[in-house]
């Protein structure tokens, strides 16, 4: 029996990860990288803009979903994101929003856009029916309107919060 | 040196700025239309005749208008004072004004080419008669406020020393990495802040350390580098907001990491889109009011969208609550709020006015109550709704793709009909579907009549028109098309969903030619749940039917 080609991924706290390459091929970047470089046994490639949890996060998602293809996710969102996502998918969002954010990062860095897809839907989901103090107060927003701009768009924006 | 002229802070003013605090009574000339200056231009308008006398009283009042955000007037006065006189246009103090009125509409992105176009115009010698014209009449106004706001004023000089105009080269340079800031290019503006030149002014030395320190900051996160400008700009401006960032940059040396609490800075634009894009409409509008970046994005993603949605449910959060709650306040007499009312007061927000006067070939989705096509002008309820704005007007401008439920287009013909008139110009795709069909063909409503009529309806514009709805085989007998004898319109492609025989059958007798084809969807997971509606985006049909 073939053994399966593996690729060793290192992450920018130097932390290696060994993962099959059919796998990991779910990442643009990777794929690239790998198009472009020789035929080595075990390729190194250094991802130097992430750091070992995300990565490790992001090789979980690429090995469940390489043989269970992510589906599309509705846009805009109805309901909550856990509505239309898999068992799998609501387990593995299960994390805290310091990470979640560097998953987004990752997965875009990584050009993995099911990922990307489902942790942007995810913050999308976090950020819906809230209010803009809400909004403000989970991401560090300053609010640099004036107070009489801030009036006018809140009386535009009335009919948009919860009665 | 940055040399605090009047005119310079006019734009760092929209900018948010700290520098710009005692500069901010600019800002403060709400009622401009009574002051003395703009009293005077208009009656100076009124009595010249010479077209060039004139353009340069629309640039003066231009001014004028951009001290008070009235940025939209702005606008006005400057395409008035270019339809007088085009050379305006190449005078720098026009270039500025407008990147003025895109920092007032937080579009920094557009703001900084004017910017720069404005600093290459203030070098230019051509048209140095109207350039001194020009500056005369903007440097009255400045004097004139001089007055009004003595002391604050007069820390200002009238004009650059460097240069003798309303702006130096500097002062420019720093509105540009300022504005280059606003739009996030931090690369760019890190760039401009090593090549400005400033000398005696403190608080812009310190604001240039507090953008270069943030800029390394969002780009590559914390270091060495970024703390050491952030710590130059705090000891020279003790500002809040780079205490805030400092000590931010602080804690993420220490590993302390809350990314989160940089979320809306760190992530670039697309993944704000992409994160937008999952939201209705009605929660757009909810982080458009959270900070000025954050509503420009806002805006700006409302275009990207695959389609825009009209309906009630994407616009407004949970309609049914809003009437119950407002209409258990009314007396018996009033006439109570209805769905549309409120819709009508949630499209005139100001967040729609770059989708609806800058997106041309619009992508829109009516799904639901399209009876509100084009409705009168009504007054409904004393003191709450004084005009009535239809949709047609704020969304369907220059709509490309349309997608009606086949429900409503044969429900409102005359409604229709008078929208193809006006604006059938651009429209070159139609798609037609129907949200509940079961319960229309059980209610007789669905009948081959009215298949027919929609089919003969379709104006001649449409060049691609694709039906998504199921029909029954026993609604169609053979003779349906000789029984009513209709024409058909000169379509390129007509796509289908399942009705193959049936479409094929109907449009045969008139096209002999024409070979259906099913169309392939991009995704089977239409719209569940409670959401009634199976709006399906298509990819580029394939394959299509060519009509010969």
């Amino acid at each position: 029996m073939s053994e399966t080609k593996q690729v060793e991924l290192t992450s920018k706290d130097k932390v290696s990860f060994k993962v099959d390459r059919d796998v990991i091929l779910m990442s643009g970047l990777v794929k690239d990288m790998l198009e472009e470089g020789d035929e080595d046994e075990t390729p190194i490639i250094p991802i130097p803009n992430v750091d070992s949890k995300p990565l490790q996060k992001v090789i979980e998602y690429c090995q469940y979903h390489h043989k269970e293809p992510a589906q599309e996710i509705e846009k805009p969102l109805k309901g909550k994101i856990e509505d239309v996502i898999c068992d799998w998918d609501k387990k593995f969002l299960e994390i805290d929003q310091s990470l979640l954010i560097e998953l987004i990062m990752a997965a875009n860095y990584l050009n993995i856009k099911d990922l990307l897809d489902l942790t942007c839907a995810k913050v999308a989901s976090m950020i819906k029916g809230k209010s803009p103090e809400q909004i403000r107060e989970m991401f560090g927003i300053e609010n640099d309107f004036t107070p009489e701009e801030e009036a006018k768009i809140r009386e535009e924006n009335k009919w948009c919060e919860e009665a | 040196m940055v040399a605090n002229t009047p005119f310079s802070s006019l734009f760092l003013h929209y900018t948010g700025c700290p520098l710009v605090a005692k500069s901010s009574l600019l800002g403060m000339l709400r009622n401009y239309r009574e002051s003395k200056t703009m009293q005077s231009i208009e009656e100076d308008l009124k009595k010249a005749s010479d077209k060039k006398v004139k353009a340069i009283l629309y640039v003066q009042r231009a001014f004028l208008e951009v001290q008070a955000a009235h940025e939209k007037e702005a606008k006005r006065s400057m395409e008035l004072a270019l339809e007088m006189d085009e050379s305006v246009g190449n005078v720098y103090v026009f270039s500025y004004l407008e990147a003025c009125c895109h920092a007032i509409a937080c579009d920094f992105d557009q703001a900084t080419k004017l910017l720069i176009r404005t600093r290459d115009l203030l070098q230019d010698s051509t048209h140095a008669h109207l350039k001194s014209e020009i500056e005369t009449k903007v440097n009255a106004c400045c004097e004139q406020n001089k007055l009004i706001y003595e002391k604050v004023w007069s820390s200002f000089f009238s004009k650059a020393p460097s240069t003798g105009s309303l702006i130096s080269a500097e002062e420019l340079d720093f509105n540009i990495a300022v504005s280059l800031y606003n739009s996030c290019q931090y690369a760019e503006c890190v760039k401009i802040i090593d090549d400005i030149y400033l000398a005696a002014d403190s608080k812009a030395v310190a604001y240039c350390y507090y953008m270069r320190g943030s800029s390394y900051l969002f780009m590559n996160s914390a270091s060495e580098q970024s703390l050491n400008d952030l710590e130059n700009a705090y000891k020279l401006d003790k500002q809040e907001e780079t205490g805030r960032i400092l000590k931010m940059n602080q804690d993420l040396l220490k590993d302390e990491t809350k990314v989160n609490k940089m979320f809306y800075k760190l992530i670039n634009d697309e993944i704000i889109y992409a994160v937008f894009s999952y939201l209705p409409i009605y929660s757009v509008m909810q982080v458009s009011s959270t900070c000025r970046l954050w509503r420009h994005l806002a805006a700006k993603s409302l275009s990207r969208r695959d389609y825009l949605d009209i309906s009630y449910e994407n616009f407004i959060n949970n309609i049914d609550s809003h009437l119950n709650a407002f209409n258990s306040t009314k007396g018996k007499s009033e006439k109570p709020l209805q769905p549309y009312h409120i819709f009508d007061q949630v499209i005139k927000s100001s967040l729609f006015d770059f989708y609806s006067e800058n997106v041309m070939d619009k992508r829109v989705a009516i799904t639901e109550y399209a009876f509100h096509f084009d409705p009168n002008p009504v007054v409904w309820i004393k003191d709450v709704y004084h005009e009535y704005i239809s949709y047609e007007k704020r969304f369907l401008k220059n709509v490309k793709v349309l997608h009606i439920p086949l429900y409503t287009w044969f429900k409102d013909e005359v409604q229709l009909n008078k929208f193809f008139e006006k604006n059938c110009s651009n429209v070159e795709e139609l798609v037609l579907f129907s949200p509940h069909l079961e319960r229309e063909l059980e209610n007789d409503k669905l009948k081959p009549k009215a298949v027919m009529d929609v089919i003969y309806r379709i104006p001649q514009c449409v060049k691609k028109v694709t039906f998504d709805f199921v029909l029954l085989e026993r609604d169609f007998p053979a003779d349906v098309c000789s029984v009513h004898g209709l024409k058909f319109p000169k379509l390129d492609y007509v796509n289908v969903n399942d009705n193959r025989a049936i479409i094929e059958r109907l449009f045969q007798p008139h096209f002999p030619n024409v070979e259906v084809n099913p169309i392939e969807f991009r995704s089977n997971t239409y719209y569940k749940r409670d959401y009634p509606y199976r709006i399906v985006y298509y990819e580029e049909p394939k394959p299509f039917i060519r009509l010969y």
